[in-house]
């Protein structure tokens, strides 16, 4: 393929992303999670770039929420300074440099290593794959045009289901580790910015405490309220153009996930979880048994497991809709990816609000074991 | 163009190996965020390139192989991209954990011995 200066211009924009997120990541973990935006965001023009729409949208609507969720999670990380030359002994600031060379040779010989083999694959003519199988009957026997959601959904259904399985049992297990969760003693105390704005609040006399942050907030909140029933509206259309343009269960799932995500930003844990009764775990539920049940019903015709069928239907006013079974079993996927990203994206949020609440007597009783 | 994406794939592969082995845990999770990006690419390397050839068939009927881009590492990396975010997901909240209960953010549970 001939060289394109923009892919190049793109690309190094990506390079520097990732050094530097490599570089910041210990000091600086804000910068570091701006630049694995930046190289995430590389990533996603660069699979527009060749050909796969569905992964570019798959991946950018994930990529805002993984962020969301590491931001989440900065908030339960230790302060770090930066250390002063001379705190390490000698020997032992010997010993921690020779690690850097090493780790610096093993990362540069992995890096190249890939470099080379991907050079390599690239520049060979392709194999005889199974992709022309799909390709040619995407169609014929799968009833969409999109042959990536054909694939997912049809084809290859069996490893969907699984896939869904797995990111079901992910959900949980977050939402189980979380509900046990004890932040660390140094972590329990306000954040600084929010004392300073308190602070502020307090010695103005004529403001109310928190009145900073929500006249911060307040266009924000009001564009972030006024787009929930559009994101929804979006999600479920990406879910309906899946088999036949790019969309699909995954993206319109995660796509859900962010407009209740928004909801938390924008009115507060509190307001949310008084208003809005989303139960991510009844939705991962159905999720699979809407998928399991799909396939299942093609026993109930004498074929295998996960067999689609499709046929069109005539519905007056609207005219010859596609009805794959398929897409049943796409609503599944989507039910599920809803239910676990916002099971983990609430698991999460809700922790903050420990931070609101005294202390619980046994924390305090341990902390204060030596002062008595 | 090829070698564009390779030097690419190459420098998000160190950087993610390097963070990998650093001590502390927000460094591996934006470590293995990086390593995953690289992953995907290279998978979908593996397909070839092709530029203007998504594949979405045009019309109905038998699909034409040679005009569109290899959907098999397409579908692959759609369902590697959620699960990713699921273990980084699960990854920081381990940490998270393993922070309240030890009270660093060292992967050993403990600060190094001066």
């Amino acid at each position: 393929m001939t060289f394109d200066v923009v892919f190049a211009i793109i690309w190094a924009v990506g390079i520097s992303c990732a050094l530097a997120a490599a570089y910041q990541a210990k000091f600086h973990r804000l910068a570091a999670l701006i630049f694995v935006g930046g190289a995430g965001l590389v990533t996603c023009v660069s699979f527009v770039w060749l050909s796969a729409p569905d992964l570019a949208l798959t991946q950018l609507v994930v990529e805002a929420v993984t962020t969301v969720l590491l931001v989440l999670g900065l908030r339960w990380l230790p302060k770090r300074f930066e250390k002063e030359k001379g705190e390490w002994a000698d020997a032992t600031a010997g010993i921690l440099r020779w690690y850097r060379v090493r780790d610096i040779f093993v990362a540069a010989v992995a890096g190249g290593g890939m470099a080379v083999l991907a050079y390599a694959v690239m520049t060979s003519p392709p194999p005889d794959s199974i992709s022309n199988f799909f390709v040619e009957n995407a169609y014929t026997k799968g009833g969409g045009t999109n042959i990536v959601n054909v694939i997912l959904v049809d084809f290859r259904a069996f490893d969907t289901l699984g896939e869904i399985t797995i990111l079901g049992i992910v959900g949980l297990t977050v939402f189980a580790l979380l509900r046990r969760f004890r932040p660390a003693a140094d972590s329990i105390p306000m954040p600084e910015q929010q004392r300073a704005q308190d602070l502020f609040d307090h010695e103005s006399g004529t403001r109310q405490r928190g009145a900073t942050v929500k006249s911060a907030m307040a266009i924000p909140a009001l564009m972030m309220a006024a787009l929930f029933p559009l994101i929804i509206m979006t999600a479920l259309y990406l879910l309906l153009r899946g088999h036949d343009l790019p969309g699909g269960g995954f993206v319109a799932g995660v796509t859900m996930a962010a407009a209740f995500i928004l909801q938390y930003m924008a009115r507060g844990t509190i307001w949310v979880e008084t208003h809005l009764r989303i139960l991510p775990i009844r939705w991962m539920g159905a999720g699979l048994l809407v998928a399991a049940g799909v396939g299942a019903a093609a026993l109930l015709f004498g074929r295998p497991f996960l067999t689609s069928s499709f046929s069109y239907v005539d519905i007056p006013w609207i005219g010859r809709v596609p009805a794959a079974s398929a897409m049943l079993f796409d609503l599944g996927v989507f039910a599920l990816v809803v239910g676990a990203t916002v099971l983990m994206l609430i698991a999460i949020a809700h922790q903050s609000m420990r931070s609101h609440r005294a202390p619980r007597a046994s924390l305090v009783n341990e902390s204060n074991i030596e002062v008595r | 163009m090829e070698i564009v994406l390779a030097i690419g794939i190459g420098v998000l592969v160190s950087s993610g190996v390097w963070l990998i082995f650093r001590p502390r845990t927000f460094q591996i999770v934006i470590g293995l965020s990086l390593l995953s990006y690289a992953v995907n690419l290279f998978i979908i390397a593996m397909g070839r390139l092709k530029t203007e050839a998504a594949p979405i068939l045009s019309a109905g009927g038998v699909g034409d192989p040679g005009r569109y881009a290899d959907p098999l590492p397409q579908a692959l990396v759609l369902t590697a991209i959620v699960i990713s975010f699921a273990t980084t997901a699960l990854l920081l909240v381990v940490l998270i954990a393993s922070r309240g209960l030890t009270g660093t953010d060292h992967v050993d549970g403990r600060e190094l011995d001066r």
